[in-house]
This record gives structure tokens, sequence and C-alpha cells, in this order.
């Protein structure tokens, strides 16, 4: 999980909350972790938005299909102060580029959200205003899938409330109250991080067996191939040494795990809820 | 249930749009300019938005109606397809649009009088003619019909063109706007098939084989002429058991003479979009079982893709005569039997 924050008013309760610690305070963005999650601290408007997001990738493993969450504050025409939203439009009011982030997760109202280089304090469209979504979306799109980098905004001003008004304070008192509903947010995002996690490049070879071959990138892919259609094929029925037990190179390994999976079918059994065959043609539902 | 309409910023006072935009009070509704710029954008991932697609709403400006790859058709000489929809609300394992598509939100073309003067204008290109429009390559044709109303647009268009044959190719039971009119003998409902083991592990939210075969007597006993479609062919350990009863549940409900068509066709996929498939579905059996490339297409070991197709051939003409009876497979004549029309592979996935 990998967050990307501007300012350290808005950091902050994030670090408390989420129990996060300092990792480089010379470093080029200051970088909070705990074991599941990094935040960056970036600083204000989209180019070092992009950069941090860049940088945080850079210092960190695991990057590759996890949640790039951008949180944040921004102001908006029609919508409360405090209120927390989702952006599934981001516009780059500069040059007018859109992103258009799928929204799997319903908890948090959705908006149009405009990057804009300067404050906005009049508000000319139905949407939110900040100064950095522009610049992470695009980065953090190079690190994960869209579903997984979203925009989420504490409402923070809006014709009503002036931007003049807010200070290090409020801003972390707006983030503080939207806690909650930011780590529903956040783990909804995890939870569909989990299903399509990348697998490392061995598979699952044991370690033992990865020292006594050795395999090409090439050949590593084929393996890890290989393997998982063994688990799913074979799973724990066989064990690999009595396929392998005999190779004597990382090629002769690829081609008798290969013989003995294309043994293998599918079975796909009748179900046991549709009953048996002759009976079970129920009434068409056309609607 | 859609939560968010992208709907192209020119069509949005367009009457199918707002009438569309009705049926979902509660969605979020984004405007775009085209939308590609939503469905073809890089970094998405079609399993996790299969979990909650959005409906685009678009305006196709060409490319309406395309020719079949050469020698495709069932029986008929001038082949062309289209579809009003990009992707479907079933989600089947083996289908090659979630290996095609980047996206799984539903696209639906709204200009769908574009679609008829496209038609029109291979119509007259054939003048006299039958010519073939096979509808639902890139989407299921009725899946969604409640929301679209497609079906009754199409049918009152092909009610004053008789040379315009039609197959609505479909697993669906949204049969109500064929149901509510006189049967048109330009129009072949195909429904794709697959037996019941396989369809409740491959084909999620798609209706059950029962479902559909219900669908089908209905609709013969209405009068509509019906296609059946073996395609993909599923090789399984108890494969011709399997087949043997799904032959004998439709056959023991349907006349043949009711039967326009039948089509057999292999499990068949671009080997690019099987390795995005497996990409996203590592753990799937069917993707884990053993395939061959052949010329960059992904298909069952030759020798047993023509025990497969041989096996159904056999069985399907004790229901049904040979010549309406179309097979393909990858290497033509010399895994598809003389007996039976044999069809070019043509599209070079097996489609639902
Ligand atoms: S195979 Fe056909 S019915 Fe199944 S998901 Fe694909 S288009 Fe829909």
């Amino acid at each position: 999980m990998f967050l990307v924050v501007a300012l350290q008013a808005e950091a902050q309760p994030l670090i408390t909350h989420f129990g996060l610690r300092c990792e480089s305070p010379m470093g080029m963005f200051r970088i909070y972790r705990s074991e599941s999650m990094a935040l960056v601290v970036s600083g204000v408007g989209k180019s070092l938005s992009a950069a941090a997001t860049g940088y945080l990738c850079g210092c960190s493993d695991g990057w590759r299909n996890a949640p790039w969450i951008n949180i944040g504050i921004a102001g908006h025409r029609n919508v409360d102060v405090g209120e927390l939203i989702v952006a599934n439009k981001i516009v780059d009011q500069s040059t007018a580029h859109s992103w258009y982030p799928p929204q799997l997760v319903s908890n948090v109202v959705n908006s149009t959200l405009i990057t804009v280089d300067k404050p906005e304090e009049s508000y000319p469209e139905r949407a939110a205003y900040d100064m950095e979504a522009a610049g992470f979306f695009p980065s953090a799109t190079r690190c994960s899938t869209g579903e997984l980098v979203q925009s989420i905004k504490v409402i923070s001003d809006n014709p009503h409330q002036s931007i003049a008004s807010l200070n290090a304070r409020s801003i972390e008192q707006l983030i503080t109250k939207n806690l909650s509903e930011i780590e529903q947010f956040i783990n909804r995002l995890s939870e569909l991080s989990i299903e399509i996690k990348v697998l490392p490049h061995n598979g699952s070879l044991p370690e033992s067996w990865a020292k006594r071959w050795s395999f090409s990138v090439t050949q590593g892919h084929r393996l890890r191939r290989l393997l998982q259609r063994w688990k799913v094929l074979i799973g724990d029925g066989e064990t690999l040494d009595s396929v392998l037990g005999a190779c004597k190179d990382g090629a002769a390994v690829l081609t008798a795990l290969e013989a003995r999976l294309n043994a293998e079918k599918p079975t796909y059994r009748r179900s046991l809820l549709v009953g048996p065959r002759a009976s079970s043609l129920p009434d068409v539902q056309s609607q | 249930m859609i939560d968010t309409l992208y709907i192209e910023q020119a069509i949005a006072t367009h009457p199918r749009v707002r009438e569309i935009g009705l049926r979902f009070p509660s969605a979020n509704q984004v405007m775009c300019e085209r939308y590609g710029a939503v469905f073809n954008r890089k970094s998405q991932n079609f399993r996790l938005q299969k979990k909650n697609p959005s409906l685009i709403l678009a305006d196709k400006f060409d490319n309406h109606v395309l020719e079949t790859p050469e020698g495709y058709g069932i029986g008929g000489r001038n082949n062309y397809y289209f579809a009003h929809m990009l992707n479907c609300i079933y989600d089947c394992r083996y289908c090659f649009l979630q290996g095609m598509y980047r996206s799984a939100h539903y696209v639906l073309f709204v200009n769908y009088d574009e679609f008829f003067s496209a038609m029109d204008a291979k119509l007259m290109a054939h003048d006299g003619e039958d010519v073939w429009f096979f509808s639902g390559y890139d989407c299921d044709s009725l899946a969604l019909d409640p929301l679209t109303g497609f079906a009754e647009h199409l049918l009152s268009y092909l009610e004053t063109r008789p040379h315009a044959m039609v197959e609505l190719r479909t697993k669906s039971t949204q049969i109500r706007a064929l149901l509510g009119q006189a049967p048109l003998s330009n129009v072949i409902v195909a429904f794709s098939l697959t037996p019941e083991p396989a369809a409740v592990a491959l084909e999620h939210k798609a209706p059950s084989v029962a479902k559909r075969i219900n669908a089908m007597t209905q609709l013969a006993q209405n009068g509509w002429r019906l296609g059946l479609r073996f395609d993909p062919l599923l090789d399984d350990v108890r494969f011709e058991e399997h087949y043997q009863s799904l032959f004998r549940d439709i056959f023991d409900r349907i006349d043949p003479a009711c039967i326009h068509s039948i089509t057999i066709g292999p499990f068949r996929m671009p080997g690019s979009f099987f390795s995005n498939v497996v990409r996203l579905y590592p753990d799937e059996p069917l993707l884990a079982g053993s395939f061959a490339n052949r010329d960059g297409l992904i298909t069952y070991p030759k020798e047993r893709e023509a025990a497969m197709l041989a096996f159904c051939l056999d069985e399907l003409r004790v229901h049904v005569s040979g010549d309406k009876i179309f097979s393909c497979a990858v290497d033509g004549r010399d895994t598809v039997r003389a007996d039976t029309e044999s069809i070019n592979l043509g599209f070079r996935s097996s489609s639902h």
C-alpha cells in the first residue's frame, strides 16, 4: 500500500493512525513506512507529486499492482467542507488532458477532480480542485493498474468557506475526521490487489531445487507457468520429486514437467445445485 | 447495477442516452470526449473491472458493419458482422474478449440507425441476394436487451428487408422482444451451449444450460428458427459422456425441424489473447490444460481436436441431417470430416 500526500499536515494523521515511521529524513522526499504501508510527502504541485510517486516506487519493493493512493485536501463548488470524495475523472487544467480512474469501491462520493497550477478560489465547475492528482495518476499507473490508483480528497474549502481560512491544524483535523472512511477505502483496495498479486519469478520452486538447476530468464517464465499449472491440475496429489528426480539441467526439468502436465485434463462435475439432468428445466425468466 | 455511466459529451442529449440515464438514477455520470479514452487506456485490469463494470455510452463513427473473414458463414455467400455493444454481462472463463480488451466496461453504441444504414448499403451492394449479418461477436446479442432495446429496433428493421439474414448469438434468456412479435424467417436465434458441468464451472453469471434450452423451446414454439452453437468445444475427462448428454437434453426438447444450423468449433484463441487471459486467471483449470500453439493460435493438440470434432459430428448426425452442420478446425479439411459442411475457421477465436 503506497500513499502519496502533498503536505506534512495532511500526512501526520495518517502517519499516527497507521503507525508509520520516518525512514529517510535526508532523502529527496520524506518517506514513512510500516510493514504493509509506505507514505511519501511530496510537497505541493503536480510535478512534485509525480516525482515523489516515482521516488517512492524506486525506494520500495512490492509496488507492482499494489494500491497507490493520493490523499489530501481539495476545494469544491458544491460539496460541504469535511466531506470525502474520490476522483472518477482527473483533469489537468493546464493541458486539458483527462484520466478516468475506474471505480470499484463504492463507500465514497465520486467527483471530477481538476488539478490546477494555482489555488482555485472561484470554483467555476461542478468539480473538486486540487494541485497534485494530474501528476500523481499518470505516474502511479506506471506502477500499478488503474483500478488500484486513486485520488481521495477531503473537501477543505468551497464558495462559503474560503481557502484562506486553512492552516496546518485545520488540515490535520479534516483528515483526522475522515480516517475511518479512508481506512475502509484503503482496505477494500488492498483486498482487490491480493486478487491480482504478481507471483515471484520462480513460482513456488523450492529453494533446494532452485540451487540444483539454473534457468535463463525465458526458462524462468516457462517454469513459473508450469508450476502454476502443476498447482492447479495436480496440487499436492503428487510430489515434484517423482517427476523431476532424474533431470540433469533446467531444460530437462521443463520438458519433464510439461510432459507430465499435458497428460492431465480438467474435470468438470455435474453441479449438485442443478440436480438430476432430466428434471431440472426451470421456467424461462425473460425479464 | 451500474454505478458509473461514462457518456461521450457529443451524445449527452441523445434521447437513448437520456433514457438509459434515467434507468440508473443513482449512477455517477462522467462525461468523456471519446469512449476510447476510458475503454482503451493502458493500465487496466479486466478481472478487477469485471467485479463492477461501468457502462459507456458512445457513438460509433465508422465500420458499423464489417466483412467476416473469407469463407466464414452458415451457408450464405455474403457474410458480414456487426456489434452494437462491446463486452458482455456474463463472465465465461474461455471468452476471448477478456484477452482482447483491456477494459471490462460495457460499451453501447447508441446510434442504432447508422448500423441499419450500413446494413442497407451492403444489401444494395448485393442487390437481390441474401446477405448474412452476424451479431454478437463482441458481445452477447440479447443479454443486455432489456436495457438497450436493440433487438426490437433490429427486428422492425428486418421486417421490411427479407434479404437481410441475421444471426443473433446468445446465451441469454432475454427473449421477450422476440416472443412479442411474429417470427421472422430471416432471423436465426443461435444459442451457445456447453455441457452443464463445464457451463457451471466456466460460464459465470450466464443462464444455466437448462434455462437456455427452455428459452429455445419457447422460441421454437413461437415459430422462430434456431441455431445451435457448440463453440468452443471444451475438453474434459468425460468429454464424450458430457456432450452426449447435452445433445440428448437439447433434442429431447427441441424438434430438429426448428433447427436452421449447427456449428461446432474447437477451442481456439490467438496466442496474445491467451497469454492475457492466463495472466488474469493463472489458477483457472481450463487454461492450465494441455494446448498447442499452431501458427500463433492456441488450440487443443491437433489429434485431440480432431477426435473431439469427429465425436460431436457423429453424435449430432444422429439427430440432424449433415447439411445443417457446419464445423471448423484450425487445419481445415484434414481434421474436418468430408460428410459435413466445412467452414473456414474464420474468426480466430471460438466465439461464445
Ligand atoms: S463467451 Fe460470450 S456469453 Fe460468455 S462472456 Fe464472452 S461474450 Fe459473454
